[in-house]
């Protein structure tokens, strides 16, 4: 008889999740599913906010990325205001966006992902997290820690405070940086920049130890989603919607922002909070095969669609990346994500270089000042984890009507589900769940980096239905909610 | 120096309340003549454990609201100890405040006793304001502090 078995709660992400992996009558993995249950309102408790408000509100969304929803949500309400911003104001911006990028990806990679990178895929579960690691390699936990301090530390001084800062505002930002602000990063950037080195040494240096999780962790074909320079360069702030699919050919060279839905519907699944966005032009799914729209968005594709990065270690790194996709077509591996992530913190660092030098950034006109002059407003950019979209429709006096939030977990979905199955497939034996498997399944999501408290914020649209099917197809149990 | 870390969503309703609850502590320990870092998160990060190692840190007290389910929960203030030694998971996006203490130990060699005090919430719905239990419950506060040694958070003691 068919099987089905839950792993839950997957540790060491946002949020909470269960996945569920069928075994067919062979004892066969047949299907994984990733199940999102938490549950988020925060599109319908926005409306009938007034939109300058919305910066505030949806950096409350999550913890680790408050930043990216900020500067998401500011977009859009420029765009709804119809103001270019001062160039200084878009200059910090960047600056405390890359400053994020620095937080978040660090956390990722040292403090989610190292523990099974450095200490073993099945090592002893006592061992294998965050303390063990600091054990093992104090040194390095160290550098990690300040490395995200580091990124921290440049928020706080834009922000404030370092968690919700109250600062990018319809128009530009409310302050600028002191003089003392650009001494400390300059002094700190060569440490930071030398971890993120050391980083990147010490994971290709293992790669040799897990060629075969480079091969079934989410190793697939897709297409990658994610922002260009209109000179097709790396970016994470603002740009054109870039699509490629996996042979590397560019299915939307560099789409404006407002055209998002022109090649981007979302899916909704009954037994997942969580959105499944896809590529409308390939369409979702066909009869019970594989979903031809599935796109992955984040460090993988970012690093995929660009044609450069556009600074000289980010560079030099990129083109060693690119090594590692076959007869020249992208990279598919999100096992390479980890590498992806680490080019980018590199990048950010060079940014943040150039941007503290650069003396517009001291420009003291820091905000433009205008009303309502568009009902709608698009704001999109990189987050750490990806493509962040923020829509908003408002009345005339700017009171929201109507408020729309895809984010990059929920861009992934449909990867993750499919990274899962993959791993299920490869390392699944018998019918019982080792804690090897365990530890594979949560590590093939967390190459994604998923924050779930951040993807599921729809409310009253989508029942949740838990179901047991036997292996005829039978329904044996339901239940309803919603 | 004692270093308070409260944390919390402050627009999911009572969950706010263990930020609301650092700032009344910070309150009530400088009105007793104590010096205090206040620090206010979301969540709990690895490099809260930079402050709690500088020089001149005599004790933690990390504040957070914890769900209090009737029939379970006392619906008062609580405080416990916290263990040095890693908590729970300890690779999330957040950490348990075990292994922030964790990483000041093993990383700085430091080590300062630490306290969790937890308010009880109820309602973790979007907003502001705290529900009636939860109120009621911070206002309990200075009753709290003067049932706790007046050497309380730098020196341990009987606590509920």
């Amino acid at each position: 008889m068919a099987q089905t078995i839950h792993i839950e709660p997957v540790t060491r992400i946002e949020g909470h999740a269960k996945i569920t992996i069928e075994l067919d009558d062979a004892g066969k993995v047949s299907d994984a599913k990733f199940h999102v249950v938490e549950f988020r309102g925060f599109e319908k408790f926005c409306e009938g906010r007034t939109y300058p408000e919305m910066p505030g509100i949806t950096m409350r969304i999550c913890g680790i990325c408050p930043i990216s929803h900020m500067i998401a949500s500011a977009k859009a309400c420029d765009a709804i205001t119809g103001v270019r911003i001062p160039k200084a104001a878009e200059k910090l911006r960047r600056l405390i966006n890359h400053a994020q990028y620095v937080q978040s990806h660090a956390l990722s990679f040292f403090h989610l992902s190292a523990p099974d990178l450095l200490l073993g895929m099945e090592s002893d579960p006592a061992a294998r997290n965050v303390i063990g690691l600091i054990q093992a390699n104090p040194d390095l936990a160290r550098k990690a820690v300040r490395l995200r301090q580091f990124g921290q530390e440049i928020i706080r001084m834009l922000g404030t405070k370092s968690v919700h800062p109250p600062w990018a505002v319809p128009g530009g930002v409310r302050d600028g940086l002191k003089e003392e602000n650009i001494e400390w990063i300059r002094k700190r950037l060569p440490e930071e920049m030398d971890t993120t080195e050391l980083a990147i040494k010490l994971l290709l240096d293992s790669y040799g130890g897990f060629s075969r999780e480079i091969e079934v962790y989410g190793n697939f074909p897709s297409l990658f989603v994610g922002l260009v320079t209109p000179e097709g360069g790396l970016e994470f702030y603002d740009g054109l919607l870039r699509v490629m699919d996996a042979d590397g050919k560019l299915l939307e060279k560099g789409l404006a922002n407002e055209k998002w839905r022109d090649i981007i519907a979302e899916a909704v699944e009954p037994w997942s909070y969580l959105k499944f966005p896809y590529f409308k032009p390939f369409g979702y799914r066909i009869g019970n095969g594989d979903i031809p729209g599935l796109y992955r968005v984040g460090p993988l594709a970012r690093v995929n669609i660009c044609d450069f990065a556009g600074t000289p270690k980010a560079d030099r790194e990129l083109r060693n990346f690119r090594r590692l996709g076959k007869e020249g077509k992208p990279v598919w591996s999100s096992f390479h994500t980890h590498y992806a992530r680490l080019i980018e913190i590199l990048f950010s660092l060079e940014k943040i270089g150039e941007l503290i030098e650069d003396p517009a950034i001291m420009n003291g006109h820091l905000r433009s000042q205008a009303g309502v002059n568009n009902d709608m407003g698009v704001g999109i950019m990189e987050a750490p984890r990806g493509t962040l979209f923020h829509e908003y429709q408002v009345d005339e006096t700017g009171v929201l009507k109507k408020v729309n939030l895809l984010v990059a977990t929920g861009n992934n979905n449909l990867a993750m589900n499919k990274t899962i199955l993959q791993i299920a497939r490869s390392y699944m034996d018998g019918a019982s769940i080792t804690e090897g498997l365990c530890n594979r399944v949560e590590h093939g999501i967390r190459l994604y980096d998923p924050c779930l408290s951040c993807s599921t914020h729809a409310v009253g649209q989508m029942p949740m239905v838990l179901q047991l099917v036997d292996s005829k197809g039978n329904l044996v149990d339901q239940k309803v909610r919603g | 120096m004692i270093v308070i870390i409260a944390y919390g969503n402050t627009l999911r309703r009572d969950d706010g309340a263990g930020v609301f609850l650092g700032g009344m502590l910070r309150g009530a320990l400088k009105k007793n003549g104590r010096e205090v870092n206040l620090i206010e998160v979301h969540q709990l990060t690895p490099e809260l454990s930079i402050p709690i190692a500088e020089e001149g840190v005599s004790s933690v007290v990390f504040v957070d609201t914890r769900v209090a389910e009737e029939g379970k929960d006392n619906f008062d203030l609580r405080v416990t100890a916290v263990s040095t030694q890693g908590g729970r998971s300890g690779c999330g996006h957040h950490l348990d405040p075990a292994s922030v203490m964790a990483y000041a130990r093993v990383l700085y060699g430091k080590w300062p006793p630490a306290w969790l005090l937890t308010v009880p919430g109820v309602d973790f719905q979007h907003g502001e304001g705290f529900s009636a239990f939860t109120q009621q419950a911070l206002s309990r506060l200075p009753h709290l502090l003067a049932s706790l040694p007046r050497e309380w958070p730098d020196k341990e003691g009987p606590v509920s």
